[in-house]
């Protein structure tokens, strides 16, 4: 009689301590989704699991597990919340996850991934030299386009491009002069080979 | 064409975020007009973008990873740019805590800084089975724009302050303490703002309080203060966790004297001191409030 295959990464799942890691997405889940009641943060949990088990069956060993628990604990908490302020608005609960589980979306996420990366120094850095563009990066750092947020402040998309240059210009010189370095592969993403 | 769909998707994020140069930007804009699939890419990932609105602004769980991991691997500046982050940060203050317990790291994270300390705000105190840890006392926050000077509130008009009997909240007695509050912007690379406290005369206490400091897998560290150009007034060997709460380095004499001082923080196994971590700080002397003659 054929013997039943393993699930892929099987072994490395066992390994994972998943008393440490549930304990910790729960704390972590209970600081984001404050006013949600006890069940929906179980619910909480138990996706943060599941999600970590279909990463690790998709991808094998996280290179770094803590930082990839955290990132799906982010991506959770932001959709139960959107979840929540969907259903308050319209009625409905569909909202697009942030982790999925295709090559596509694997591109995707890498990019966006890279993209979180960036504006995170770019926004850490233009408040260290008390830039005058920091609205403009705190814009880019929740996903906005130069273009949207002179829209939304009814400002000249042209003027809005040159402040931005300007701030920009700072970015390239601190690269340039090895004071940042605007990518690095992401910890948690281990090469397969071929790749 | 593989090498332009390389190259596109290489500086996808960039893009994006809008730091490219404007002729890679130009050259972006024109490949994704000509071909398909990565203008599909680019409008998938585009799209996305407003789910960051939630978590935008937070440090991502890759770099806080670098950081408790591998910080000699981040330059001073990006290193900076975390810490300044976590230090006011209080989510990812409380993310780098969970992953530092979860990589069985040490992590040395300080209480936020103000007025306000969260309930849950907590340092990561890990602690070695022969630690020692130094006394923790009272903590006074100083005002760091500018060189203003800081103390304890003084006396109240016509409040008098007697030796050993100073009424609460008046002008330290001798021997309390006096608390230095350091942040990351006073390291020796931005030398901006000097932080400062001022003495009593007979104060004989002084208090430094850091500020966030990662010291990757090292346990111990030697800590020493150093006045002026270079004369040594105190030294210790401490478990890294001693430095989640404030220091009470000592004095030979006793006393405190007014100067220009600095705190340096030197990880174990760092013999080319490149992780040296420099703060800077002033005390400054007042006479002491002097006695209401008796009638």
């Amino acid at each position: 009689m054929a013997s039943t295959p393993q699930p892929p990464h099987d072994d490395v799942l066992k390994e994972l301590n998943w008393e440490s890691l549930q304990a910790s997405a729960r704390r972590r889940l209970r600081a984001r989704l404050s006013g949600f009641g006890a069940h929906d943060l179980e619910d909480a949990v138990q996706d943060v699991a599941e999600r970590l088990v279909r990463f690790v069956r998709r991808h094998g060993s996280p290179e770094s597990p803590e930082a990839l628990l955290v990132h799906i604990v982010r991506a959770v908490a932001s959709d139960a919340i959107k979840r929540r302020q969907h259903e308050r608005r319209l009625g409905t609960g569909q909202v697009r996850t942030w982790v999925e589980d295709s090559p596509q979306a694997d591109g995707e996420d890498e990019i966006l991934e890279e993209y979180v990366l960036i504006v995170f120094h770019v926004r850490e850095y233009l408040r260290l030299r008390r830039a005058h563009c920091l609205p403009l990066a705190d814009a880019k750092a929740r996903g906005e386009s130069l273009k949207e947020f002179a829209l939304r402040h009814k400002r000249s998309y042209e003027g809005v491009r040159q402040v931005w240059s300007r701030c920009v210009r700072l970015i390239h010189d601190a690269i340039r002069r090895k004071r940042l370095r605007l990518s690095w592969p992401m910890p948690w993403r281990r090469r397969t080979s071929g790749e | 064409m593989s090498d332009l769909h390389d190259r596109f998707r290489a500086s996808l994020a960039a893009h994006l975020a809008e730091v490219l140069s404007e002729d890679e930007s130009a050259w972006m804009e024109a490949h994704a007009r000509e071909c398909a699939e990565c203008a599909g890419l680019l409008e998938r990932v585009r799209e996305r973008l407003p789910g960051l609105e939630l978590d935008g602004g937070h440090a991502p769980a890759a770099l806080i990873a670098r950081w408790i991991r591998s910080s000699p691997e981040l330059t001073p500046l990006e290193r900076e740019l975390v810490e300044r982050h976590l230090a006011e940060c209080e989510v990812c203050r409380g993310d780098a805590e969970e992953m530092s317990k979860l990589a069985g790291l040490p992590a040395v994270l300080p209480l936020r800084t103000g007025p306000k300390v969260p309930a849950h705000s907590s340092l990561l105190v890990r602690v070695a089975a022969s630690a020692a840890v130094i006394a923790v006392v009272a903590v006074i926050a100083v005002q760091l724009t500018g060189r203003r000077e800081t103390r304890l509130a003084g006396p109240s008009p016509g409040t008098i302050t007697r030796p050993g009997g100073a009424e609460p909240g008046a002008t330290p007695r001798a021997r309390e303490a006096v608390t230095i509050k350091l942040l990351d912007r006073d390291r020796a690379e931005a030398g901006e703002v000097v932080p400062s406290a001022t003495l009593v005369a007979d104060s004989t206490r002084l208090l430094i309080q850091l500020p966030p400091i990662f010291l990757g897998s090292a346990r111990r560290v030697t800590a020493r203060v150093v006045l002026g150009e270079g004369t040594l007034i105190w030294e210790r060997v401490l478990n890294a966790e001693a430095l989640a709460r404030p220091l009470e380095p000592e004095v030979a004499t006793g006393v405190w004297t007014p100067g220009r001082y600095r705190l340096e923080i030197v990880p174990e196994q760092d013999p080319s001191g490149t992780s040296t971590r420099t703060y800077k700080f002033e005390l400054k002397a007042v006479p002491p409030v002097p006695p209401v003659p008796s009638r």
